[in-house]
């Protein structure tokens, strides 16, 4: 998958995200138990632990604060929607889904 | 794309094309060992290939694809040639780290390729956070040039 469709696989990713964390509050907790077993998995890796950190400031806000990191249209929009937390969220077969709409839609 | 991945997605390309002109992939038992590369069947940590990943797409997209989604389902593939059935998610495993899985029936096509019997040559492609993660593929995986694994893949007879 090129670098577009990545960063447009990011935005559908967390655009589905954000539609539904109203609704599943649930999956901040989820989000913050990923990211602390992560940690312990990859406490060798001071690039990713800094990515963790990140995201666990950011799952500390008021949900409508992740929303709007989620569908943050700026470059630092981007780069985070890349490191997305929300692992285990949505069926895989709906991830694939997307990744599929993604890939069948001409690079713009 | 740097010039390797740029090389060895056009090679699968033309892997693709040649499978169909034979009839369909699933003729091709290296087909399988390529698009099926599941890292937990070696017991380590996540671990992707950027190969896999690009084989898969072509066999469910584009002019090479023979597998189609069958209606009304989200990840259940069948190939219009043969008929062999397949499932295909993609799985978040990290923070930034997607796998796409192919999890294939047992092929109902006529073998023409032959068996999977040796390390696939590739030319890198592994992607995960620890070495000795990919290290543990290596099994599965062996080091080659862009020619070395089309030729891999492409070799006929059981």
């Amino acid at each position: 998958m090129s670098h577009a469709k990545q960063d447009n696989f990011g935005l559908a990713f967390a655009r589905r995200i954000a539609d539904g964390l109203k609704e599943h509050p649930e999956w901040i907790a989820l989000a913050k138990g990923n990211i602390e077993r992560w940690s312990q998995q990859n406490a060798d890796a001071p690039s990713l632990l800094a990515c963790y950190r990140e995201w666990q400031a950011i799952l500390e806000l008021p949900v409508e604060d992740v929303v709007a990191v989620l569908l943050d249209p700026t470059d630092r929009g981007q780069r985070i929607r890349q490191n997305s937390p929300f692992a285990g969220v949505l069926p895989p077969a709906e991830v694939w889904r997307m990744k599929r709409e993604v890939h069948e839609t001409p690079a713009t | 794309m740097n010039d390797i991945a740029e090389q060895s997605a056009k090679a699968l390309a033309g892997v693709l094309a040649f499978y169909k002109s034979k009839g369909c992939p699933c003729a091709f038992p290296r087909f399988f060992q390529l698009a099926c590369f599941d890292f937990r069947h070696f017991g380590t940590g996540p671990v992707g290939c950027h190969l896999t990943d690009i084989m898969i797409d072509l066999a469910v997209t584009g002019p090479t694809a023979t597998y189609k989604l069958l209606p009304g389902d989200e990840e259940k593939y069948r190939c219009a040639v043969c008929g062999t059935e397949g499932t295909i998610h993609s799985e978040q495993f990290n923070i930034h780290m997607w796998i796409t899985v192919f999890k294939a029936e047992p092929s109902r096509a006529r073998q023409l390729g032959h068996a999977a019997d040796a390390r696939l040559p590739i030319p890198g492609g592994l992607y995960g956070f620890k070495q000795e993660d990919m290290d543990r593929t290596s099994t599965y995986f062996g080091s080659g040039t862009v020619q070395e694994m089309v030729d891999y893949l492409m070799e006929m007879g059981g």
